[in-house]
């Protein structure tokens, strides 16, 4: 005898075990070849996999140019900040909201700055939160980026990850600051500025 | 002042709606100019570049099974190809049988479509949630009239039926699960072509 059977729709329908994993080589090869279209560069390389950029409301771009207009202000010579520009690590092109980088005299125009030339890496989170505090944070601390910060619309605070650790995957140590606390600029060890979290939040 | 928070970083699931889709056209010339390789076994899903189960041998030995059924019943006019890719609108699978028919020349520069399939199979054994769930979806909404999975854990065949291309329905209006008690009937252009028993089709 026949039965009914229901069919369950699931939000995710592919687990991420089951995708098919792009090398950073092939990701520029599909841009250059046109199969990723310039209507369709809203994409990153993430881990292998290309995925959407998320769409940012006023209160993210809020608090990039807050912090946009503070890195004016003192990041020190040798040192540039880029703003939504790639960084080339393994198997990701991430585009961080902001990335503190090495100078560089040709200005990476033949490539984009590497972990090694990142010092920090800022990811302004709103809908994107739980994406930044898990797959972004991974693919940081696997890639050997000092500082992530994550500037955390909803909870309005700071959470300040460091020290990244290449075998866990993960970074060691989680500052969360408030509203009322001071975030202070680190470069090769060197505390370099310093700036009130509820300067920044919108 | 500082606390420490607990980070998980693993089993992070892409959510579908972040995974960028390519067209079924963006696929083929990935695979022209190289960036996809023979060895990456792979299938176009809904836009999403999709790994292809391993395949143990009772599943292998299901598809040999209905490969030597099918080549007794099928009527002439009709082909049958295995493991081997269809063109859908925004998904090029590889089903683990497919019954289609068509001149053969068509099939120089294109692989069969919707309207030239009579039934599609998948035999499941750890792929069951996919095939039940996403291609269930895929071969409903593309029109192909019928869907037989194999499910070898529950060792049942389950039928879909009156394919509808409603963009948020389950694909199939029609689904039926027979048991190893049960038969299956072969239908093809809506005439009757054979039953199966379903332990025979089972390993």
């Amino acid at each position: 005898m026949p039965v009914r059977i229901e069919l369950a729709l699931p939000a995710s329908d592919f687990s991420s075990n089951q995708l098919h994993r792009f090398t950073v080589e092939e990701y520029r090869r599909m841009a250059a070849e046109g199969i990723l279209s310039e209507a369709s560069r809203v994409e990153l390389l993430l881990e292998g996999v290309i995925v959407k950029k998320m769409t940012r409301n006023p209160p993210h771009d809020f608090t990039l140019q807050r912090l946009n207009r503070w890195l004016s202000r003192v990041v020190p010579q040798g040192w540039d900040w880029c703003v939504q520009s790639a960084i080339t690590l393994a198997d990701s092109e991430p585009e961080p909201d902001i990335s503190l980088v090495r100078f560089q005299d040709d200005g990476y125009k033949r490539s984009h700055p590497t972990a090694s030339d990142t010092a920090l890496a800022i990811e302004i989170a709103e809908a994107s939160l739980r994406e930044n505090q898990t797959r972004k944070a991974r693919i940081y601390a696997q890639a050997g980026i000092d500082t992530y910060w994550i500037v955390n619309l909803p909870a309005r605070r700071v959470e300040a990850l460091s020290e990244p650790s290449f075998e866990s995957r993960t970074y060691m140590r989680t500052a969360m600051l408030a509203e009322a606390d001071i975030l202070s600029l680190v470069l090769d060890g060197v505390p370099v500025a310093s700036f009130a979290v509820a300067d920044l939040l919108p | 002042m500082s606390v420490a928070i607990e980070l998980a970083p693993s089993a992070v699931e892409v959510p579908s709606s972040h995974l960028h889709r390519f067209t079924v056209d963006e696929y083929h010339r990935m695979a022209a100019e190289g960036i996809l390789k023979a060895e990456d076994r792979v299938e176009l899903l809904e836009g999403v570049l999709v790994k292809k189960m391993t395949h143990n041998p009772p599943h292998e030995y299901v598809i040999l099974k209905l490969d030597d059924l099918l080549s007794e019943v099928l009527p002439k006019g009709w082909r049958r190809k295995s493991q081997s890719p269809i063109t859908l609108d925004s998904s090029e699978p590889e089903p683990d049988l497919c019954i289609f028919r068509g001149d053969l020349q068509a099939f120089r520069n294109r692989h069969p479509i919707p309207s030239e399939i009579g039934l599609v199979i998948e035999v499941a054994d750890t792929s069951v949630a996919r095939d039940r769930n996403v291609k269930t979806r895929i071969y409903g909404r593309a029109g192909i009239v019928a869907y037989w999975l194999i499910n070898l854990p529950a060792r049942r065949v389950e039928v879909f039926s009156e394919p509808s291309p409603a963009p948020e329905g389950p694909g199939y209006l029609r689904s039926e699960s027979f048991s190893e008690s049960d038969k299956v009937l072969l239908v093809l252009d809506g005439a009757v072509i054979a039953t199966f028993a379903v332990a025979d089709l089972l390993p």
